[in-house]
């Protein structure tokens, strides 16, 4: 444990989230929230729209100043050098660079992020996701489906530590979604996703954050989730009355 | 119906600001040339119009688009909607987010050629119009057109209008030398055929928008740039010195749409550069203009024509959740800043040579011309990127489509191109002003680039605002 800003931290915790408060003009985002995500563990998390999801992403990864409140990235903050290194981060609709080619994207994120035998894991990242073939096209002349692939080979290409992950599926076709699911797996890293489709948060998490209005107003394990509805109730359908009428 | 779409379109295009402000703006420009033009500023106006028609019609066609949204696709284009009075309605907003309606400010200035004519003054405001007709169906031509082509024709079209300053009465431009009738008829002959080919294109705006962008679907890069080698610092500089990306979006500058996210290497855009400036050379050295004037009027286009690409164009294609999570983002945004004002560097080298020897030949002027090119398009392309990643980030997203409406904040954050503008001016008063000059802008580059603070802002911002 040590203190910061008159906040006691747990090192064994990657993602350290305390008091955070983000308002974007009259709109509050983010109303004083804290939660933590021990190394090692994956959680997903859920919400409506609007809710505050990948405001909360964008300010775990520094993209976003908070209001009020601190986060702290295996013991740095979410700037630093140090917290860089070891995050990866995939946005909801993200597109790579659009004038680089596929096999450039990978090469230029890998020489920034000083990944040692970047050659080979470039091979590996194209051959693994099908890219191997479009690795010299121009992003711009990609399908939707294939830069999300792309994009999923550069959140991971340094092998981070602690991922974050906002809709990583999106426009991926079913046997690709496997592909990605098998991935994302087999990271050894700290993972949060944020997502709507509950089939996606169970094979790539287990536990759950639930997020509404600005507010965590559930968080646990997903077979806990499970119990909090009769026996042949969705998780979706509890998910869903979590968020419009809290627990 | 028509005026209920023209004004859905202007609605959606436009900001009611701005829109006021492009009215305000052109009586007030037209106002002040009526008041100015005997001023002995402008004794040479022929030349300055001639010249500022070139560069705005040229400029419609190099980097010229579409101004249609992602939503008109998904949406407008699917309505059962007259396609005449559609391309109608496009071609109007189009003129006013091309540079044509600032075409008709030379009104004020030119009125002295007319000498009085009742006919040349009619003359005359019939050409000003047909010339911001001219502009808008460039700059609606300009987007099926490859980046090969738009680079021919565009040198092809400048030859031709800048041939009235030789003597060629035949140029649209000749009006500018008080060839009223033959510039006339070359004017309508031009605008006509132009005309035409942009409205087909607009009636049919569908196919319009999808042709360049199926063309794009087989694009791959033959010269590959070689990160393996490149340590994190040299990788930023490798991307954004050695490339270009060309998609700006200089507000009334006629570059609407981003369908060409193209990039260019700086050693080609390097030989460009060197054939403009050899040009500069011949026509100060030979022509019969004055060669202060040319001095002066290439000195201030080069001070933020480049910044102006160099900067939005970087930024616009950046993306914060790749280069700024992989390095400190302050620091990111520090190197991509100076990367871009070296790459304006090395394009402006020629003209400092060319000035250099310019001076060397007794061109007093072009001694502190040399100076100024050197500094202030590189000082001018950090404070526009600046400004621009401050106020009104944009990011290109879709290809084939504008991606915002356009607003005043938009003008606000090419604020610094009039500062380059006045600083170019005070340039050629003397070596002393012009040291008084780089020393200001030192300073405003050092505080962007040196504050952490302020460089974080930037990111924040543009998180904030939208960009992935």
């Amino acid at each position: 444990m040590y203190c910061f800003r008159g906040l006691a931290f747990d090192v064994s915790q990657c993602i350290e989230v305390r008091g955070i408060k983000k308002t974007y003009g009259k709109v509050t985002a983010l109303d004083g929230v804290s939660f933590s995500i021990p190394c090692g563990e994956r959680w997903c998390l859920l919400g409506p729209n609007g809710a505050g999801k990948s405001t909360m992403l964008k300010l775990i990864v520094g993209l976003l100043k908070p209001d009020a409140g601190t986060i702290e990235v295996g013991g740095a903050q979410p700037v630093s050098k140090e917290a860089k290194a070891k995050l990866g981060y995939l946005p909801e609709d993200a597109t790579p660079y659009l004038t680089l080619s596929v096999r450039e994207n990978l090469e230029y994120m890998g020489a920034l992020r000083g990944v040692p035998d970047l050659r080979t894991r470039v091979d590996y990242l194209l051959e693994f996701l099908e890219l191997a073939q479009y690795q010299n096209s121009k992003v711009s002349a990609l399908s939707r489906g294939n830069r999300q692939k792309l994009a999923l080979a550069l959140a991971v290409i340094h092998s981070p530590n602690i991922l974050l992950l906002d809709e990583p599926l999106n426009y991926l076709d079913i046997p690709t979604q496997e592909k990605a699911i098998s991935l994302l797996g087999s990271v050894d890293a700290t993972l949060l996703v944020s997502t709507h489709i509950m089939s996606i948060a169970e094979r790539l998490t287990s536990k759950a954050l639930i997020i509404t209005r600005g507010k965590i107003v559930w968080s646990g394990k997903i077979e806990e989730l499970k119990s909090l509805g009769s026996s042949d109730e969705p998780i979706e359908s509890i998910v869903a009355r979590i968020m419009v009428k809290g627990v | 119906m028509f005026t209920k779409l023209l004004r859905f379109i202007l609605v959606t295009r436009f900001s009611k600001p701005f829109l006021l402000f492009i009215a305000f703006f052109t009586i007030y420009g037209t106002v002040l040339g009526l008041m100015f033009s005997t001023h002995s500023l402008f004794s040479d106006l022929g030349y300055y119009a001639t010249g500022l028609t070139s560069f705005v019609l040229a400029m419609s066609l190099l980097a010229g688009g579409l101004q249609i949204l992602k939503s008109d696709l998904d949406y407008l284009l699917l309505l059962p909607v007259d396609r005449i009075q559609l391309a109608g309605a496009l071609f109007i907003s189009q003129f006013l987010a091309s540079t044509g309606v600032f075409l008709f400010l030379l009104f004020g200035y030119t009125r002295p050629l007319t000498h009085g004519s009742t006919t040349d003054l009619a003359f005359l405001v019939l050409d000003l119009l047909l010339l911001g007709f001219l502009s808008t169906s460039l700059s609606v031509i300009s987007h099926r057109l490859t980046l090969q082509w738009k680079s021919l024709l565009t040198v092809a079209l400048g030859a031709y209008l800048l041939s009235a300053i030789f003597g060629f009465k035949f140029s649209p431009a000749s009006i500018f030398s008080g060839e009223f009738l033959a510039g006339t008829v070359s004017l309508v002959l031009v605008t006509a055929v132009t005309g035409v080919f942009a409205f087909r294109e607009l009636s049919r705006i569908e196919l319009t928008i999808a042709r360049p962008l199926t063309r794009l679907t087989s694009t791959t890069i033959s010269r590959q740039q070689n990160f393996l080698t490149s340590s994190k610092k040299g990788a930023v500089y490798r991307h954004h010195f050695l490339l270009i990306e060309v998609s700006g979006r200089a507000n009334l500058g006629g570059s609407s749409s981003f369908r060409s996210v193209s990039r260019v290497s700086i050693w080609k855009a390097l030989v460009v550069t060197s054939a403009l400036a050899f040009a500069y050379y011949l026509v100060t050295t030979r022509s019969s203009v004055s060669s202060t004037t040319v001095i002066d009027v290439t000195l201030v286009l080069t001070s933020y024509m480049p910044s102006i690409f160099l900067s939005q164009g970087g930024i616009q294609n950046e993306r914060l959740w790749l280069g700024f999570t992989a390095v400190e983002p302050w620091v990111y945004m520090r190197h991509l800043l100076v990367a871009k004002a070296l790459a304006n560097l090395v394009l402006v080298l020629p003209f400092v040579l060319a000035n250099i020897l310019l001076y060397d030949r007794g061109a007093e002027p072009a001694l502190s011309a040399a100076f100024a090119s050197a500094f202030i398009s590189p000082a001018t392309t950090v404070l526009m990127g600046y400004t621009f990643a401050r106020f009104s980030p944009i990011q290109v997203k879709d290809l084939g489509v504008s991606p915002a409406q356009f607003n005043l904040r938009q003008l606000a954050s090419t604020v610094p191109s009039f500062f380059a503008v006045a600083f170019a001016g005070a340039a050629l008063i003397s070596l002393y002003s012009n040291f008084i000059s780089l020393v200001i802008l030192f300073c405003a580059c050092s505080f962007v680039l040196a504050r952490r603070s302020t460089l974080e802002k930037l990111v924040y911002t543009m998180s904030q605002s939208g960009f992935v």
